[in-house]
């Protein structure tokens, strides 16, 4: 019994569980660009007036705002 | 009637301007206070209210705000084809 | 508070019936993330808000989606318009039929009726909002689902403007949160609810 642990090469001493170390990529820094905002709780920026589109387009695209304008592309879309 | 205007093209443009109308309400509830949005509101509602008023006269009335100008002799309110149906659109 | 004109949001023209998408594509009229839920979810809401800019949104997007069921409705009458009972028989449609001939009824695609339980309405700003942002996403993803499905242009275009409507409302609400949170201390958000304790 009281060689389970050093048989155990992802458990380390002392009860702490940290991450099975299997990933391919290397841990990066993560720029958060909503630094600063309260924790616990989500957040969906603001839309300001521009790149409105006129009458007859905006009614056949389903919005005036060009930004807003986000059609379903569907399989092979993904940028990779 | 000459000069009277194609029908489907009349309610095409009510379409339009009433799509453009309902897209800036949704953005002005939000943005009260957006002189842009709002000028750009007046221009399409301005527009819009007085293609349904022109509508009812040619064609029977789209609002019941607009049915005056149809309806004296009969309740052409009820007229088909209703919108679900073909011809309808 | 209501009422109405006599045209559709966005025409819907199809010359073509099809009963086997009439009945994928009614789930968006009484299924769970569609459009009488989305109605009935927004201005149930609407009446404890305690602020103007939601209270307004939530009652002018709860009318529009009056509007997307109706379109919907169109669809599905437009795709099982004059069947013949030997049509119906072959597309499986057979057992929406039996129970309300051609007549439209609120139900999922999977047959289950419209429920209440679809919704809720919780009586808390910060709360309501992120109900009705998912809500708009399920109905995108929904629409989505259909566009993968459904190859008669007819069809897709009035479903393709239906599915940019929720995106564009997902923006609104976003904005609603941000308005309430602005009214609130960020210290804290959820110290208590401005609906009920305020």
């Amino acid at each position: 019994m009281s060689n389970y642990r050093s048989n155990n090469m992802h458990r380390p001493q002392g009860g702490y569980r940290s991450p099975m170390h299997h990933m391919t990529e290397p841990c990066y820094g993560r720029k958060d660009h909503l630094e600063g905002m309260t924790i616990a709780m989500a957040y969906v920026p603001w839309q300001s007036w521009r790149d409105v589109y006129d009458p007859a387009k905006g009614l056949s695209r389903g919005t005036i705002f060009k930004e807003l304008d986000k059609p379903f592309l569907g399989k092979g879309a993904m940028k990779r | 009637m000459n000069n009277q205007p194609n029908r489907r093209e009349m309610l095409n443009t009510i379409n339009e301007l009433s799509f453009s109308v309902l897209d800036i309400q949704l953005f002005l509830d939000t943005h009260p206070c957006d002189e842009d949005a709002l000028a750009y509101f007046q221009e399409c509602s301005n527009a819009r209210n007085q293609a349904l008023k022109e509508y009812a006269q040619y064609y029977g009335p789209l609002t019941i705000d607009t049915a005056t100008a149809s309806c004296s002799e009969r309740w052409s309110w009820i007229n088909d084809p209703w919108p679900w149906q073909e011809g309808g659109c | 508070m209501w009422n109405y004109e006599k045209r559709l949001q966005y025409p819907v023209k199809i010359t073509q019936t099809n009963p086997q998408i009439a009945q994928i594509i009614i789930t968006q009229y009484g299924g769970p993330d569609g459009e009488l839920g989305a109605s009935m979810r927004y201005l149930s809401q609407r009446y404890t808000t305690p602020y103007k800019e939601v209270a307004g949104l939530l009652t002018d997007v709860g009318t529009e989606e009056l509007a997307h069921l109706e379109m919907i409705c169109a669809i599905v009458y437009q795709l099982t318009k004059d069947l013949t009972p030997e049509e119906i028989q072959r597309s499986g449609f057979d057992k929406y039929y039996v129970d309300h001939t051609l007549g439209l009824y609120p139900q999922a695609a999977s047959g289950t009726a419209w429920t209440a339980s679809y919704i809720q309405s919780k009586g808390d700003p910060i709360t309501d909002l992120h109900e009705d942002l998912a809500a708009e996403q399920k109905a995108r993803t929904t629409y989505d689902n259909i566009l993968r499905l459904v190859k008669d242009p007819e069809v897709c275009d009035p479903i393709r403007f239906l599915r940019e409507r929720e995106i564009v409302h997902y923006q609104r609400f976003g904005e609603c949160l941000r308005i309430v949170q602005d009214n609130l201390d960020s210290e804290n958000f959820f110290a208590f609810n401005p609906s009920f304790d305020a």
